[in-house]
């Protein structure tokens, strides 16, 4: 389907261990729109992000993105695809401006390209020189997070996936990423999909939102129709209230 | 991908440039090991008889039955040396060695008639070492010397009883000796011994350590990766595991050739200070070296490192981080390493059985190698390279399915998961 960037159809995903953390896992991420994955911890979250970037092969289901089985897809894929993990660090010897010349250096050979994919880079991270400089195992983790966030956005990504992508981040340049993540959305198109633990912050910046429990979705809407059909106040409430009593054949699809 | 291969390789390089651990290892202890090696054998060649205070236990004996003053010219020997006057040869000198002599030293039968003629004394010493390294040339002068300056001796006294101011510089050596350094059980010519240290000893050993490096720097470089958390973001970038392994690999081969060139240095002060001073004693380095051995040998020694590095980058997956996959590295490379004793122990050439059952071994090689051009002896060599062609490929295959995502980033250990202790 045109639009479609993301689709998980029945996904299960069982670890060698015998870990089941996916049970059946269905979603829907559309280009130019910012999609939410929120869920206590365990729920599955980090695993669908790591199946939808290539990283990890479904035990069962389906899988597309960009129309695509992304295990097979291989490299031209990932070109469009930006994956911020949840635990994602940096080379600590290494001087922030270096990285995003070596990232830059992994997506394009054409010297023009790469210098505005620094430009790019270095507006969105908000580091000033001094900082860039530095090698990054100096930065506190707010900077290294905002670095991270530039170095997935620097190759104008079609697709973005982040995890936890204000985690350990300033009030000011939260504020900042989330401005980013709807920019990228509405303005140049692409499909995001994000995970937070800060619902506020789902609330603010997802156009939809997908509760996940034990490897499934047991609601999933706009945030204000959630809401309304959980006669919510706010989303805390509402992923409270889908947590504790689950809809008994599945899963709440309000709007 | 060229270009995608070539930035990750240099971003390696970098990075393993800036572990001080690296950088002291790879690039600044190969020079000083070998250069402090070769100012201590220096040192241990010039010693002089008068600086090793022990009293030499030395066997004189004749090849062949001696005439009346033959073994009167011995007992001059044996009074001015403090040497033992043992008679007849019976068996091999190496038979006494073992009886606790330091050094055997067989005159030829009608040696008095020589002297009386004005002609040098033909003589073979033999002398025995345990100790490794040049030690033995310095036994062997001391020898040498004695036996030297003992029939000098005569010589003098003999003009001195003709011509009682007379100086005796006729003969200002006497003795032609043919040299045989015993160590661990080989005989060595004494011309030979230069080439026998560089090649059965010192190349050994800095392949030894060059490896050894080798193997740590590939542990380190996928540790560093481990420990960062950056690997996850650079698996779901545009490279695949192949690249990041090539890349990974040609970063640490250059490390290890940075580390190649420090011990050629290092190897240039030695051969200074240690195998030149074995020149200055009449000795060459007596190895029959061609060109395309010298190649083949310095290919299998290439193609080692790579694979050294290699392996090194297939135990650091099993690890945490950097400590850990030094840990791992350290355990399992010194095993490998194990048959390199084999030289020291004076084994260098086993049975073709067991020779070829250890190229299974990845770091093996290129012992053979080295010594197969200080034998001149091409299959060796040969066996080396082909051996070394197999483990790059079963290694680099071992690497990419290792660096799959899927196991890197479900958490799919080797079994081996170790987490370096912090200090």
């Amino acid at each position: 389907m045109p639009g479609e960037a993301v689709v998980l159809d029945g996904v299960w995903k069982v670890y060698p261990g015998g870990v089941t953390a996916l049970r059946g896992l269905s979603m829907r991420v559309n280009f130019g729109e910012v999609v939410a994955l929120a869920g206590p911890n365990g729920a599955g979250k980090t695993t669908a992000m790591r199946i939808i970037a290539g990283l990890l092969t479904p035990t069962r289901g389906v899988v597309s993105v960009a129309g695509a089985n992304p295990r097979a897809a291989g490299v031209g894929l990932r070109r469009i695809l930006g994956y911020l993990p949840e635990d994602a660090g940096v080379y600590r010897r290494m001087r922030g401006i270096e990285y995003l010349r070596f990232t830059a250096s992994l997506y394009t050979g054409d010297p023009r390209e790469r210098e505005e994919m620094i430009r790019r880079a270095v507006e969105i991270s908000g580091l000033g020189w001094e900082d860039l400089n530095r090698p990054m195992g100096e930065y506190s983790k707010g900077m290294k997070r905002r670095i991270l966030v530039a170095r997935v956005l620097m190759t104008n990504p079609r697709i973005v996936l982040m995890d936890e992508p204000t985690a350990g981040v300033d009030v000011e340049h939260a504020v900042a990423i989330r401005g980013l993540l709807r920019r990228w959305a509405h303005e140049r198109g692409a499909a995001v999909l994000f995970s937070s633990h800060n619902l506020m912050e789902v609330d603010v910046v997802a156009d939809r939102v997908y509760i996940v429990s034990g490897g499934r979705v047991i609601a999933e809407g706009r945030p204000q129709d959630l809401k309304e059909e959980f006669k919510a106040e706010t989303l805390e409430e509402v992923y409270l209230k889908a947590i504790k009593s689950p809809a008994p054949g599945g899963v709440v699809n309000a709007g | 991908m060229p270009g995608r291969v070539a930035a990750l390789a240099s971003k390696e390089v970098r990075e393993l440039l800036r572990e001080r651990l690296v950088l002291v290892g790879m690039v600044i202890m190969p020079a000083l090991i070998m250069i402090l090696l070769g100012g201590l054998e220096g040192a241990a060649i010039h010693k002089t008889v008068e600086e090793t205070g022990r009293p030499l236990h030395v066997a004189i004996v004749f090849k062949g039955a001696p005439t009346r003053e033959d073994l009167a010219l011995a007992s001059l020997i044996a009074k001015a040396t403090g040497f033992q006057l043992a008679g007849i040869l019976q068996g091999s000198p190496l038979q006494l060695l073992s009886k606790g002599f330091d050094g055997v030293i067989v005159l030829e039968p009608g040696a008095a008639s020589n002297i009386s003629q004005g002609l040098p004394v033909s003589a073979s010493i033999y002398v025995s070492t345990g100790s490794l390294g040049p030690s033995a040339t310095s036994l062997y002068r001391r020898v040498e010397g004695a036996l030297s300056r003992a029939l000098q001796g005569v010589v003098a006294a003999r003009v001195r009883a003709v011509l009682p101011h007379a100086t005796p510089g006729f003969l200002s050596n006497p003795v032609r000796a043919e040299g045989v350094i015993v160590s661990w059980g080989r005989e060595i010519p004494v011309e030979k011994y230069a080439g026998y240290l560089l090649s059965l000893y010192a190349a050994p050993l800095a392949l030894l350590i060059l490896i050894t490096s080798a193997t740590q720097v590939g542990a380190i470089s996928i540790g560093l990766e481990r420990e960062a958390r950056t690997l996850e973001m650079l698996l779901a970038s545009p490279v695949t595991s192949s690249e990041i392994v090539v890349s990974k690999i040609l970063g640490v081969s250059a490390i290890t050739l940075l580390g190649a060139a420090s011990f050629g240095v290092g190897l240039a002060v030695y051969y200074k200070l240690a195998v030149r001073a074995l020149g200055g004693l009449g000795l060459s380095i007596g190895v029959g070296l061609t060109a395309p051995h010298v190649a083949v040998a310095a290919i299998v020694v290439a193609a080692s490192l790579y694979v050294a590095a290699l392996l090194g980058l297939v135990l650091g997956l099993g690890a945490e981080d950097v400590r850990g996959a030094q840990m791992v590295a350290n355990y399992l490379g010194f095993l490998l390493l194990a048959p390199y004793i084999l030289v020291f122990l004076g084994l260098p050439l086993l049975p073709s059985g067991p020779s070829t059952a250890l190229l299974l071994d990845p770091l093996y090689p290129p012992l053979p190698a080295v010594v197969g051009v200080y034998l001149s002896r091409p299959q060796l060599l040969f066996e080396a390279l082909a051996a070394e062609a197999a483990h790059i490929v079963a290694w680099t295959l071992v690497a990419v399915k290792l660096l799959e995502p899927e196991r890197l980033v479900a958490g799919i250990r080797l079994g081996f998961l170790l987490r370096g202790r912090r200090t």
